[in-house]
């Protein structure tokens, strides 16, 4: 059983990560890789997929949710805010009232170092 | 304007197209789960786990962008704004999965268009994962 909340700070972003990203994952938006594309669309720079912010959380939901010994049964998240290269960055987790019978739920939240929240869902998994 | 050279994806992510008939409903195509495929992205993401990670299976969302293709919505003109997969079954990779894509839902409000596409992941008759993807796109030409 999940108790309490859990933390973890993650590694920031980096601009050879998101061209790596951009290519294993078929998200080749410029946004991700060309800082004048970005700007032209009202960003500051390059911003990270959404979907590789959610695979930092996901590496998180897979610490609190060993596939050892949980089956992962749903995870989802929504996109709050831009994630930029370099951000400082942290998971944060908080059991909920189980939905299902046999499945643990928690709340999900990837933080910047202003604390706001940049993605945020939910992960449940079923104990083997 | 861009100034960056455009990447390209090492390999494909996809394997045959089934189905791609523009009337109907569902683009339908092979998603081979290839273990070195899930060894690279792992790498990419900073994934030590030995599963496929749980967010993998957007490795296979040839049938995303092709539906936005279809509608004529560009990529630089959309926001990714939610992400949900339901995991019904655990296969481990050397497989080849079939995906059938559609677009589920879709709202206009004023210059934006708000998609939702839903994806099913299967091996044979078994279902593995399904995915639905949430955008929002601007709606060319409403901002004039």
């Amino acid at each position: 059983m999940i108790t309490g909340p859990l933390t973890k700070s993650i590694p920031a972003f980096t601009r050879e990560q998101l061209r790596e990203y951009a290519a294993i994952s078929g998200d080749d938006n410029l946004i991700h890789y060309d800082d004048d594309a970005a700007r032209a669309v009202g960003f500051d720079g390059v911003i990270v997929h959404g979907m590789l912010s959610m695979a930092a959380v996901g590496n998180f939901v897979d610490s609190v949710f060993p596939p050892a010994q949980f089956q992962l049964v749903k995870f989802d998240s929504r996109f709050r805010k831009v994630v930029y290269p370099g951000d400082e960055l942290s998971c944060h987790a908080i059991p909920l009232e189980p939905a299902m019978e046999g499945v643990q739920t928690i709340h999900v939240e990837l933080r910047n170092g202003r604390g706001e929240i940049v993605c945020e869902g939910a992960a449940s998994a079923r104990p083997r | 304007m861009a100034t960056a050279p455009k990447i390209e994806s090492t390999f494909p992510r996809v394997g045959r197209i089934l189905q791609q008939d523009a009337a109907a409903p569902v683009i339908q195509y092979e998603a081979p789960l290839v273990p070195e495929h899930v060894a690279k992205f792992s790498k990419v993401i900073g994934y030590s786990g030995q599963s496929v990670p749980p967010t993998f299976y957007t490795f296979f969302r040839w049938g995303e962008f092709e539906w936005l293709r279809r509608m004529g919505i560009p990529l630089e003109n959309i926001v990714h704004t939610e992400q949900v997969y339901t995991y019904h079954s655990e296969i481990d990779p050397g497989v080849v999965l079939i995906a059938e894509t559609e677009v589920s839902r879709v709202r206009e409000r004023r210059t934006l268009k708000m998609i939702t596409m839903a994806t099913r992941l299967k091996f044979g008759d078994r279902l593995i994962v399904t995915s639905e993807t949430s955008f929002l796109a601007t709606i060319k030409g409403a901002e004039k």
